[in-house]
């Protein structure tokens, strides 16, 4: 069963990309232009089968020119009021694109309300921000450079300041056709380059490619991540993966089934969330479901960064859950003993399952992303 | 293996000749089910909206979705044709209205009756390969190797005294159901032909067996999954009202 499934996992992406291939032939069949090619270079987000079908912006194809503006823009501290916060400052690759401040700082070090959430397979997400608030990365990536406590632009002076510099309107020109440069247009490239940052060769990967033998350790933390336990059969698990789902350890991308109240805070102190957006009190208190992709260099964890390790966050859903009117069922409901009473949540995973479990969260590193040329400064190189 | 890529590749280029065509003739029709969402009488939500089940328990669904499977349109003759890669994962779209599902290219013809299942066939259910909905990384994928939920219902059971979680994940290939529809007459015959059913979310929970959220608030697996597959193997998806 295993090896037929490492073979097909290996052979999907090989039958994907011939179809592809041959449906890039065909695609010029129809047309009665006869010059070569001209603009933007598409480029097709290189992610392994098992990530499913990525979900992008047909008004904002990925090519090679906007990501490589994207990724200029991205390290610009000229997108501040006072040139000298770019989006970098707070997603740091070597932290998988997150920060390793609790609250990031903006403008005039302005101290934010959240922590900054890690950039990784954002292509396979939807409904950005702890809250959601951001249907697209498009609308995500611009909100940040106009909000007084972050870059604090003002998007007139932006447009020409940038407008000024020799190297942009060129730049813009190659990515969407001629020089302008607008809001939108910068918010398209640093939704491209986002997109383009796919983590997909950590050891969980490899050992899914049939590249890597896992530890006991490892496995075993694997089975608990992705099994919610059901004491009276005598299954053991730790309930992960009912939110961070398969492959991607990302919540779920339709609709809202990816923001979830994870139990941090009880009724009186819970933060809107989620309800801000839909105005549903039933959503009161959901949070995104991050990635955990790479999650042992993303620390602090949590939208408000209150654990600094992973130890904390397991002993959080282990045995610190607390109780609300919109805790999540399958955390409410989890347990790895039999009769547990309405009034409490508690996981009693053993000191082994919680060294495995780490063992598993260790396995989501991808050393190749956090060091991937690629994705790093291009203003000093 | 590379014969299903040679007939891929084939398939895409009698595709990509077919797209040339001018062609405004009506020689295929297109069927559209539109499934709407209905608790007893009314529409339904998962908003927090307060529901109460046939054994008199309230509770509240803040997920609910489906697998609609394996389509088949059956002729007045008898001749039977199956949509291809037929696996819809039937959920509550974000406007709170009806779930599409469009079948094109159908011969013109009046077609009398809808089969269908609820789940996944076992051929499917322990693939990885995805087609039509089927997904191992979407939230019906019990486990990377246990095959999908084939019917998934979250919320919280509000007896008094304190609520309490509610999570029905039916799956297995045992709870697989096939039902069949009669259609309205002359469906097929026009080139867009739309078709209304109603899902009846009170029906998960009754109809067949009486399901108590006090006696199991959690279901997985066993009995008590068996009892919600015979509810959605009977009359749980049917023609909607004044068709």
């Amino acid at each position: 069963m295993q090896k037929a499934m490492t073979s097909a996992l290996q052979l999907l992406p090989v039958i994907a990309g011939g179809l592809l291939l041959c449906g890039l032939c065909l695609l010029g069949a129809c047309g009665s232009d006869e010059n070569p090619p001209q603009g933007p270079v598409p480029v097709d987000l290189e992610a392994p089968a098992y990530f499913g079908a990525p979900l992008l912006d047909e008004e904002n194809p990925t090519t090679r020119e906007g990501i490589a503006l994207g990724r200029m823009l991205f390290y610009d501290p000229r997108l501040s009021a006072a040139n000298d916060v770019s989006c970098a400052n707070c997603h740091k690759q070597e932290n998988a694109f997150a920060d390793v401040r609790r609250f990031s700082r903006g403008h005039q070090e302005q101290e934010g309300d959240f922590n900054s959430m890690s950039l990784a397979n954002l292509a396979w997400t939807s409904h950005f921000f702890w809250d959601g608030r951001a249907a697209s990365l498009e609308e995500q990536a611009v909100e940040p450079i106009v909000d007084p406590a972050e870059l604090a632009a003002d998007a007139p002076a932006l447009i020409a300041e940038l407008s000024a510099v020799a190297e942009y309107p060129p730049l813009f020109a190659d990515a969407f056709g001629d020089e302008a440069i607008s809001l939108e247009r910068i918010g398209q490239a640093l939704a491209q380059f986002e997109r383009s940052l796919i983590s997909a060769d950590a050891p969980y990967d490899r050992y899914l490619r049939g590249e890597y033998s896992p530890t006991q350790a490892e496995l075993r933390g694997m089975e608990l991540f992705f099994t919610h336990p059901v004491p009276e059969t005598g299954l053991r698990g730790a309930n992960c993966g009912d939110c961070h789902s398969n492959f991607l350890t990302s919540g779920f991308s339709e609709g809202f089934t990816g923001f979830r109240n994870n139990g941090l805070d009880g009724d009186d102190t819970l933060k809107p969330g989620l309800e801000a957006v839909t105005g549903f009190p039933a959503d009161r208190g959901k949070f995104k479901v991050p990635t955990l992709r790479n999650i042992a260099h993303t620390a602090p964890y949590m939208h408000d960064g209150r654990f600094a390790t992973l130890e904390e966050v397991i002993a959080h859903y282990d045995h610190g859950v607390q109780l609300s009117a919109t805790l999540d069922p399958l955390i409410l409901e989890a347990s790895n003993r039999e009769g547990q009473s309405t009034d409490s949540v508690r996981l009693y995973l053993t000191e082994q399952e919680k060294a495995d479990l780490l063992a598993f969260l260790h396995m989501l590193s991808d050393e190749t992303f956090l060091s991937n040329p690629d994705f790093s400064n291009p203003f000093n190189p | 293996m590379l014969r299903n890529i040679a007939f891929a590749l084939l398939m895409l280029t009698v595709t990509s000749f077919a797209a040339c065509d001018a062609d405004d003739d009506f020689t295929a029709s297109t069927i559209t089910l539109q499934v709407h969402f209905r608790f007893g009488d009314e529409a339904f939500r998962t908003d927090g909206t307060m529901y109460v089940n046939e054994a008199g328990e309230p509770f509240t669904l803040s997920d609910f979705k489906f697998y609609l499977s394996n389509l088949v349109l059956e002729d007045a003759a008898g001749n039977r044709v199956a949509e291809p890669d037929s696996y819809h994962l039937v959920r509550l779209p974000e406007d709170n209205g009806a779930y599409q599902i469009s079948i094109p290219n159908l011969g013109v013809t009046e077609y009398t009756t809808l089969h269908y299942s609820i789940g996944v066939d076992p051929t499917a259910n322990l693939s990885i390969d995805q087609t039509g909905d089927l997904d191992p990384t979407n939230q019906m994928a019990w486990n990377w190797n246990t095959g999908y939920k084939f019917l998934l219902a979250e919320g919280f059971y509000v007896p008094a005294g304190g609520a309490q979680g509610l999570v029905y994940h039916v799956g297995g290939n045992d709870n697989l159901r096939s039902g069949s529809i009669a259609l309205p007459a002359g469906t097929g015959l026009s080139e867009e032909n739309t078709v209304d059913l109603d899902a009846r979310i009170d029906r998960v929970f009754g109809g067949v067996h009486t399901i108590s959220f006090a006696e199991a608030n959690e279901v997985k697996g066993g009995d008590a999954a068996s009892k919600v597959a015979d509810n959605y193997g009977n009359d749980f998806l049917i023609l909607s009202a004044g068709q």
